[in-house]
């Protein structure tokens, strides 16, 4: 009786996981997490198929998931690969920069909110370089 | 009857699955909250509001069974696993998401090691953990970008993102007890007939009416089924991977007679 009990909570950490990495796949703005959140999705589809291969007691569910690590290893390389070319050209791994090439009758995304300023940067004592003799002031009474 | 697979979810008979929908819309605000925003927010609210969604999923799954080391040991690394998840998603500096995503990881291989498959565990964290995260952290690093930046601080469309992610969710929800396995299921594990498949995948060892265990030799298992019922399949994995391998090196070196 627990067996499928835990069944249904695996099944539900795997819709979990799945569903975040959804959100983060459309949401979030930069290339490496957006890559990231897609090889989450993969992480909750291969902990459903273990589950049920668990579940069914044969070795079909573990089997994907061996060819999902393979597929996900060749798409880790290949978006490596495109993401550095799209860096090189703009030195931002930011994907608004690629907007132009959205759907025809997509309104832009326009960043109206400014970002905070970002902090000065500290002020660190000037010290005198090693080997010069600091100048002194003349002493007033000098002979 | 619809009302039995529902016993199985921790729902008394009859009882409807709305009990769901509270951690969903929950974890909703928290995740809106949550997600990075130029001039900031209140991250102690959307952090509350996710803990209390975990908390109540916890609390609707372990109305089921009795409490014990394995059901434990699937909440500590569920709640491990979805509050790393939520960091990847919400987390703005992308190093410290993709430190999360490791941890994702490591969960899920805890995970799957709870469910009879040491081979996976191994196998996802050298490739995951030790491979992927580690080479798109040294992208991240050669890809520095000053302070806060467009990329990082800002999130496209949250709400309707978020939307979009918790009514899957929701919807998920909703059906896997209506439509989730009960006991009459599998009434004959060993049939290589029902599963289209030889023997070599099948578990021996079992008898009709009780579920197989996951034998310990997972590794020799794999083996036997891997080579014989899908080695169409492993060639072509080899095969893809070559294909990659060419792909990326092709892609991602410089070649100066491009540039004219």
């Amino acid at each position: 009786m627990t067996n499928v009990t835990l069944l249904n909570g695996y099944l539900v950490v795997g819709a979990i996981l799945f569903a975040l990495g959804l959100i983060g796949f459309m949401v979030r703005r930069n290339l490496i997490i957006m890559f990231l959140c897609a090889e989450m999705m993969l992480q909750g589809v291969a902990l459903n198929l273990v589950a049920f291969s668990r579940y069914h007691g044969n070795m079909q569910g573990q089997i994907f998931t061996l060819f999902i690590i393979t597929v996900a290893a060749c798409e880790a390389g290949l978006a490596l690969a495109l993401v550095l070319t799209l860096y090189r050209d703009r030195h931002s791994l930011d994907v608004s920069l690629w907007q132009d090439n959205r759907e025809p009758g997509e309104p832009a995304t326009v960043d109206e909110e400014p970002l905070p300023a970002a902090p000065p940067p500290p002020d660190f004592p000037q010290l005198t370089p090693a080997g010069h003799e600091p100048t002194r002031p003349q002493e007033a009474g000098h002979v | 009857m619809i009302a039995a697979p529902g016993i199985l979810f921790g729902l008394a008979a009859g009882e409807a699955v709305w009990p769901w929908i509270v951690p969903t819309f929950l974890g909703f605000v928290g995740i809106y909250t949550l997600l990075p925003r130029p001039r900031g927010g209140l991250p102690i609210l959307g952090g509350a509001a996710v803990g209390i969604a975990l908390v109540w999923a916890a609390a609707l799954l372990i109305r089921a069974g009795a409490f014990d080391a394995e059901t434990f040991l699937f909440l500590a690394f569920s709640a491990n696993a979805v509050i790393a998840a939520v960091g990847l998603v919400t987390l703005k500096n992308p190093v410290r998401g993709a430190l999360s995503f490791a941890l994702v990881i490591l969960s899920t291989c805890g995970l799957f090691l709870l469910q009879g498959a040491p081979f996976l565990t191994a196998a996802t964290t050298i490739v995951y953990a030790g491979a992927i995260i580690v080479t798109f952290v040294f992208v991240i690093m050669l890809a520095k970008q000053q302070g806060g930046s467009d990329a990082d601080a800002r999130a496209r469309e949250p709400f309707l993102g978020s939307v979009t992610g918790f009514f899957l969710l929701a919807a998920l929800l909703y059906v896997l007890p209506i439509t989730g396995p009960s006991l009459a299921d599998n009434d004959d594990p060993l049939s290589p007939v029902r599963w289209g498949v030889s023997e070599y995948s099948l578990i021996r060892g079992a008898t009709v009416g009780r579920r197989p265990e996951l034998p310990a030799e997972n590794v020799a298992y794999l083996g036997r089924s891997l080579f014989s019922d899908y080695l169409p399949a492993v060639e072509m994995a080899g095969t893809l991977l070559l294909v990659a391998t060419i792909g990326t090196i092709l892609i991602a070196a410089r070649r100066k007679e491009a540039r004219r």
